[in-house]
């Protein structure tokens, strides 16, 4: 399809955005065509929400133009964006679960004579868009009793109901399951041949192959390539996301491992309990933990950290079983976690950098009385600071004013400076520009040589498969299975997370 | 640093007010008071304020001072009736239980399968808790030795036969009991918050409410004093040891050698901490300080007359008068050369204020008792004093940009304003109080703990980020632990010296909402109620501000119903200004950083 050449729906021209001490858009062009599906793919960073914001209405452009069905158009609030036609739909779903389907597609607007409600038009109206979507329910079920992909078909039917010519979705595959897709699939087809066009945020690489007309690949908050129909395919989008070839970004040189740092016996956590988990890891080796959101990933990793107890099993490290009741303990024991959630868990945002990277540290090398020795908190900062590579005007500058990607930096010089013998990276690079990405990279791979166990939670693809030497997948809270060499796939990866059985190995 | 400018520019203004307004400000006998007071309350802000730093809050050391207050006498009468050495046996035991249950609960914190049977187990069977503590290692040690420790006072105190103590031992003891009350209050606090996991305002609301309630139900609600004897006791409150020259020569040859020590021990790369002023300023400042306070003992001076000037207050009004318009002038030109036209507002609005102010005084309508009070003569005048005000607050805190020489100029010019304020009391008259020197060592050391201690460090942490700090390995219970008990020890060493400092304890109404005035003393001085944000110095300041007012607010003849109001005005403007300088502070960073 060509009509995003001439006459599009809507485009975009040198559109820029600045945030505090972050250029999330700089001169990117769009073009949406009548009746197409656009998939706009990027890393996280990459300013796709922002673009995304920026035409829904959410947040002005600082610069750049955009024009709808020809005519220059500013879209100062997210009323303006509705009647001219754009609808976003969040990850997130922005329903009111606790009021019917047909109050929430009428929310805002509600046709009413002299303030009271006028229900018969609410359901006559709510029920010809449900059945667009192909939603057979009635417009009086309460939200919160749908599961979430019928939700998320009530969104699109509130968005049809108001006319929308343009549909933003979110990332709106992330919380459904197989099935649920599929019918989110054949609703996107069905609306491409209404000739409503959809841009279709993804990662899921698959789903775009499969449905998408176009590919918008944004980089940096910058443009970075385009594909037409019959260009898509996996390795293109990749080399485009990620600026170079994923064989050579992700360098991951198979090393011998050494022997068992951490290890694992039917260990429960509280969180899902019930199902026990038994793997371990060796020193110098990296170990992705793969999984949907809400697999039980992120709370393995504060088991093992010591934050919550383990509900039942063992846990060894170097062959000592250890029972950690708080993370002063784990950390004598050698272990370190970059947490999820920099600024909340990882980093004193108000501290200065020197103080943030010497924090874990402060105890082992105190002074008489428990004096702080800043001569050495001086030296390590001014270690760190080189060894990675930290943008900072100065080691006193307060951590607030860095880039995530600088945070995150602090944060892993503040246990480099612990030598662990096991480094737990709970989503090491989200939100971070590539750049500091392919640095933190690096910087595993030497930590692995070193000898270091790592186990490392990601929800990027590229990265667990770059990354990984093995990996552990989690479904609901139990380990679905591990993969290795050359069964790693992403397909295969996705089968387990997703709840698929391990079908017998032939040794 | 910053922080403690303004609310020192604060304490300026206010000063220099009161002592426009009524001459009586600056007599010897009220100075003194003034500090006396300001001492009293600055002990017990100190212990507020280490608790907001860790990011929770006490509100029941009102309360804690009028049980400590009732407790006292009644323990110095009992102490006195009973037979000799009972009072010491009397403390082993009550130590050793104390002692004894705080091994317990740890040991018992130390999981072993928990259940209540093992708990028991451990109170009651010494034994038990040795073989535990030799099969477990190392973790245990600590709160083995603990319990072991108190079963062996606790038999001492048993055993012990009668021995006759000299009063000061039977005062000590009184004292240390109070201590240990406070002690043990503070542990039931952070136990309640840290372990049981309740919130600390509702943990100490109940607090206020409870040693209110015990303090009233042991005293029977009757009045509470020493009587005659326990001179020495009473010494601690009432003492004049030195005179207040004394100690700021003390003080100013410390700060030179500080200043002297900084230098000597200077690092390259001292120039990016923000909050550092160059040693040779506090050299000089501490020099001028000293030399000044020691004048008037120079040989060959003429003896000043009663009522005159010493020449320490002279010689000290000079310097700082000359050192300030000299400050005030090279800010100011700093500023034009700079374009920082918040300096330049700041100076200009308290230029403006002071002007307006004193045409007014001229023409007779302010301070005067009769004067009427026509509206448009109030709305002047405070419009004037809010000028004056937040303009000196801004002058100074603007001044105090990211270079390390102009940071120096302005901590030079605060430095001569309060030589300035100084040198308008008779120095060498006024008699410093014991409870100032009781202040100025307890600040030093929790200053020194909070700047320069791995612990102190841990607790800014906490109170910014408690997940952070507990993912960073930091061990946030005990530190809360800390906190509140460090607190509670100072309000009950604040809570002796009050009921020292009044002549009968009421149990109703002796220490009603002192912990508003130590949390507003701590607020003031920068402490910011999310936790993690505070220097001592602040806060000691804070304190000072808020007895300067209520002072002026006597001397003035405003009336009593108005006082409440005024303190409460003072601090919203306080808090509000410093939100907003913090915010704009903030907006400045991130386009520097864009």
């Amino acid at each position: 399809m060509t009509t995003s050449d001439t006459n599009p729906l809507l485009e975009a021209r040198r559109i820029c955005k600045d945030f505090p001490g972050v250029r999330a858009l700089h001169n990117v062009d769009l073009r949406v065509g009548r009746g197409e599906v656009l998939a706009l793919l990027g890393e996280n960073g990459a300013g796709k929400s922002t673009l995304m914001k920026v035409l829904a209405g959410i947040l002005p452009p600082d610069s750049g133009e955009l024009s709808l069905d020809g005519q220059p158009v500013r879209l100062d609030s997210v009323r303006t964006a509705v009647a001219r036609g754009i609808a976003l739909i969040h990850q997130e779903l922005n329903l009111a679960d606790n009021l019917d389907v047909g109050a929430n597609i009428f929310l805002g607007r509600e046709p009413h004579r002299l303030g009271i409600l006028d229900r018969r038009t609410i359901d006559r109206q709510s029920g010809a868009v449900l059945r667009m979507v192909g939603l057979d329910v009635s417009p009086k079920t309460v939200v919160a009793t749908l599961p979430i992909g019928k939700q998320q078909l009530v969104e699109i039917a509130k968005a049809l109901s108001v006319n929308a010519r343009l549909l933003i979705m979110d990332e709106p595959s992330s919380s459904l399951s197989a099935k649920e897709t599929e019918t989110l699939f054949g609703v996107v087809r069905e609306l491409r041949s209404r000739g409503v066009s959809v841009i279709y945020i993804s990662h899921r690489l698959g789903e775009v192959e499969a449905l998408a007309d176009r590919v918008v690949v944004l980089r940096d908050g910058e443009n970075a390539g385009e594909l037409r129909r019959g260009e898509i395919d996996h390795d293109r989008m990749v080399r485009l996301m990620v600026g170079r070839d994923i064989a050579q970004f992700y360098g991951r040189r198979a090393r011998g491992a050494g022997p068992p740092v951490l290890e694992s016996v039917d260990l429960e956590t509280p969180a899902h309990a019930g199902y026990r988990l038994n793997f371990s890891v060796r020193a110098g080796e990296l170990v992705g933990l793969a999984g949907l959101v809400g697999a039980g990933r992120t709370e393995l990793l504060r088991v093992l950290f010591g934050v919550e107890r383990a509900l039942g099993g063992e846990l060894r490290i170097a062959g000592r079983p250890v029972a950690f009741r708080s993370p002063a303990d784990a950390i004598r024991a050698g272990i370190a976690l970059v947490p999820e959630d920099r600024k909340q868990a990882g980093l004193i945002v108000d501290m200065t950098v020197r103080q943030n990277l010497s924090l874990a540290a402060l105890r082992r090398h105190r002074r008489r009385f428990g004096l702080l020795n800043r001569r050495h908190e001086r030296s390590l900062a001014d270690a760190m600071i080189r060894r990675l590579n930290i943008k900072t005007p100065h080691a006193g500058q307060v951590v607030r004013f860095l880039s995530g990607g600088n945070q995150q930096k602090v944060v892993l010089g503040k246990w480099l400076s612990m030598q662990p013998r096991v480094l737990l990276l709970d989503e090491p690079t989200r939100g971070i520009d590539v750049g500091s990405k392919e640095e933190i990279y690096e910087l595993m791979e030497q930590l692995a040589a070193d000898g270091v166990a790592i186990l490392f939670v990601s929800s990027e693809m590229e990265e667990i498969l770059g990354m990984s030497d093995r990996v552990l997948v989690m479904h609901e809270g139990r380990l679905s299975g591990e993969l290795g060499g050359a069964e790693l796939s992403e397909e295969s990866i996705m089968h387990l997370a997703t709840g698929g059985a391990r079908a017998a190995r032939e040794s | 640093m910053k922080k403690a400018l303004g609310i020192f520019a604060l304490l300026v203004f206010v000063y220099a007010l009161a002592s426009l307004l009524n001459p009586d400000f600056l007599s010897t006998y009220n100075i003194q008071n003034t500090l006396r007071r300001t001492a009293l309350f600055g002990i017990i802000s100190i212990g507020a304020a280490m608790v907001i730093i860790a990011g929770g809050i006490d509100l029941s050391l009102g309360s804690l001072v009028g049980l400590i207050g009732c407790l006292l006498p009644m323990g110095l009468h009992a102490i006195a009736a009973g037979p000799p050495g009972r009072a010491l046996a009397w403390t082993l035991t009550g130590t050793g239980l104390g002692l004894w249950c705080v091994g317990a609960v740890w040991l018992h914190s130390i999981p072993f399968r928990e259940s209540l049977r093992r708990g028991l187990q451990v109170l009651l069977v010494p034994g038990y808790v040795v073989y535990y503590a030799a099969t477990r290692g190392r973790d245990c040690k600590r709160p083995a030795w603990l319990y072991l420790l108190g079963l062996v006072s606790v038999l001492a105190g048993w055993l012990l036969p009668g021995v006759p103590l000299p009063v000061w031992a039977e005062t000590a003891l009184a004292v240390f009991w109070m201590l240990e009350i406070c002690a043990a209050i503070g542990l039931l606090h952070g136990v309640l918050i840290t372990r049981v996991g309740l919130q600390p305002f509702v943990v100490t609301l109940c607090g206020l409410l409870l040693y209110r309630g015990l303090a009233r139900w042991l005293t029977d609600d009757q009045t509470q004093g020493f009587g005659t004897g326990y001179e020495g006791l009473k010494s601690l409150a009432t003492a004049r040891p030195c005179s207040l020259a004394c100690l700021t020569a003390a003080a100013g040859l410390c700060l030179a050698g500080w200043g002297l020590y900084r230098w000597l021990g200077r690092r390259e790369d001292d120039a990016d901490e923000v909050a550092s002023v160059s040693p040779w300023c506090l050299t000089l400042v501490g020099l001028a300080l000293s030399l000044t306070s020691v004048v008037s003992w120079l040989p060959g001076l003429p003896e000043a007359a009663r009522n005159a000037c010493t020449w320490t207050q002279r010689s000290m009004f000079w310097v700082g008068l000359l050192g300030s318009a000299a400050g005030v002038a090279a800010l100011s030109l700093n500023a034009l050369r700079h374009r920082s036209w918040n300096v330049l507002w700041g100076g200009a609005a308290a230029a403006t204020g002071l002007l307006v102010l004193w045409r007014l005084a001229a023409w007779g309508h302010v301070g005067s008792a009769d004067a009427d009070l026509a509206w448009w003569r109030i709305a002047s005048v405070g419009l004037a004093l809010i000028a004056v005000m937040a303009g000196a607050v801004r002058f100074l805190t603007a001044s105090w940009t990211s270079t390390a020489g102009w940071r120096s100029a302005t901590f030079l010019t605060a430095s001569a304003h309060a030589l300035l304020l100084l040198g308008m009391i008779p120095l060498d008259r006024v008699q410093a109080p014991a409870p100032l020197l009781v202040m100025i060592a307890i600040a030093l050391l929790v200053g020194f703990f909070l700047q320069q201690t791995v612990y102190g460090r841990y607790l800014l942490a906490l109170g910014r980020n408690e997940e952070a700090a507990r993912y960073s390995g930091i061990n946030t219970a005990a530190m809360t632990v800390l906190a509140y008990v460090l607190c509670t020890l100072l309000a009950g060493v604040s809570a002796v010296l009050f009921s020292l400092d009044v002549n009968g304890i009421q149990p109703a109404g002796h220490g009603n909402f002192y912990e508003l005035y130590a949390i507003s003393a701590a607020v003031l001085g920068g402490c910011s109620l999310r936790g993690g944000e505070g220097s001592i110095l602040g806060v000691v300041i804070g304190t000072a501000v808020m007895r300067v007012l209520y002072n002026a607010i006597i001397m003035l003849g405003i009336p009593d119903k108005l006082e409440f109001a005024i303190i409460g005005a003072v601090l919203l403007a306080g808090v509000a200004a410093d939100e907003l300088l913090r915010r704009s502070a903030e907006q400045r960073e991130r386009r520097t950083q864009s």
